[in-house]
């Protein structure tokens, strides 16, 4: 008897329990900041006290949730990178703090923007790292 | 998946079919009835006694039983074979469902969570495959759901209307094979 019960018990829950897929909801990564776009070199050149200097621009089509840039520097290994400049509100940068060139040096950049979403928690504004721009590929040689 | 499921689907019909054609009495009763009888009383109801009502109870609970019960083991057991695959195969999507909307459930608080543009899609990308493969388990269940219930309806039709009793078979040690006396264990169904 007792597995009778189990049996009807399983099926009504199996008949009860049938709910559709319910849909995701929309997604709002795409929205909060966009993608830097134009990323380019502008220069490579000498700075007054003789030291390599790395001049790049970029744009941006949306800046109604942009707080800031962030800017970031890898060498050699494009899967290095290190944060050069935070903080950044212009939309053209010169590194001119280098690392030591012997011959010549391959630098990778990309550039975040930095834009603001609403903790669900807390509903309180936090910051949002938005989408990386492409890769920029400076490779910087010696003077001689 | 699809194929799969088809595979299953013609799997229970090869299942029940060889049932009906391997039960050499079935077979003979029904050839009886397909030559003397007219379609309006193939669906006719045979006389029911207390055998028949309890063999009746037996197939409403476990499709396949009251069939044994009446004598029909192999056309039985092909029904409750038939039917359990069927609800395990439903039961098992159901499970898969209910996984699938749990995991949604966390990576949707991951994603909601997320500070940076990266991480976010990372999440959202893997929301929309396993929204993806929900979907895939809502379909196989429904399809197996259907397929249990068809047997089951399938099973009430055939013990009503078209399995004859055979009448109680009396319980007694029988050796059926040359090997004398073997330790077992044997269950009387009916």
């Amino acid at each position: 008897m007792k597995k009778i019960i189990l049996l009807i018990t399983v099926i009504f829950l199996l008949i009860t329990g049938c709910s559709k897929t319910e849909d995701l909801i929309s997604p709002y990564h795409f929205s909060v900041v966009p993608k830097v776009t134009n990323f380019k070199l502008v220069a490579v050149d000498t700075t007054f006290t003789g030291k390599r200097r790395v001049v790049m621009s970029w744009e941006i089509p949306d800046t109604s949730n942009l707080k800031y840039f962030e800017v970031y520097r890898s060498q050699k290994n494009p899967d290095n990178y290190k944060i050069i400049v935070s903080n950044y509100k212009n939309y053209v940068f010169a590194d001119s703090v280098l690392p030591t060139i012997t011959d010549s040096l391959r630098l990778y950049y990309l550039v975040y923007p930095i834009g603001t979403k609403t903790d669900i928690r807390t509903g309180t504004k936090v910051s949002f790292i938005g989408p990386p721009s492409d890769t920029l590929i400076v490779t910087v040689k010696k003077l001689k | 998946m699809k194929k799969l499921i088809l595979v299953a689907l013609i799997f229970f019909m090869f299942n029940i079919s060889y049932a009906q054609s391997n039960s050499n009495y079935t077979y003979q009763i029904y050839q009886e009835l397909r030559s003397n009888k007219n379609k309006k009383e193939l669906f006719e109801l045979p006389q029911f006694n207390s055998r028949r009502l309890t063999g009746l109870a037996y197939s409403v609970f476990v499709p396949g039983s009251g069939q044994i019960y009446l004598g029909h083991q192999t056309k039985g057991a092909a029904f409750a074979v038939t039917f359990f695959t069927g609800l395990v195969g439903a039961i098992v999507s159901q499970n898969n469902f209910i996984g699938n909307r749990e995991r949604i459930q966390s990576l949707q608080f991951d994603y909601l969570n997320a500070d940076r543009f990266t991480l976010a899609d990372y999440y959202w990308k893997q929301m929309v495959d396993v929204h993806n493969e929900q979907k895939m388990h809502e379909r196989s269940r429904n399809i197996f759901t259907a397929a249990t219930i068809f047997i089951w309806s399938l099973n009430l039709v055939d013990y009503i209307f078209w399995t004859e009793d055979k009448g109680p078979v009396e319980f007694s040690y029988r050796s059926y094979n040359k090997l004398g006396n073997v330790f077992s264990i044997a269950i009387p169904l009916n």
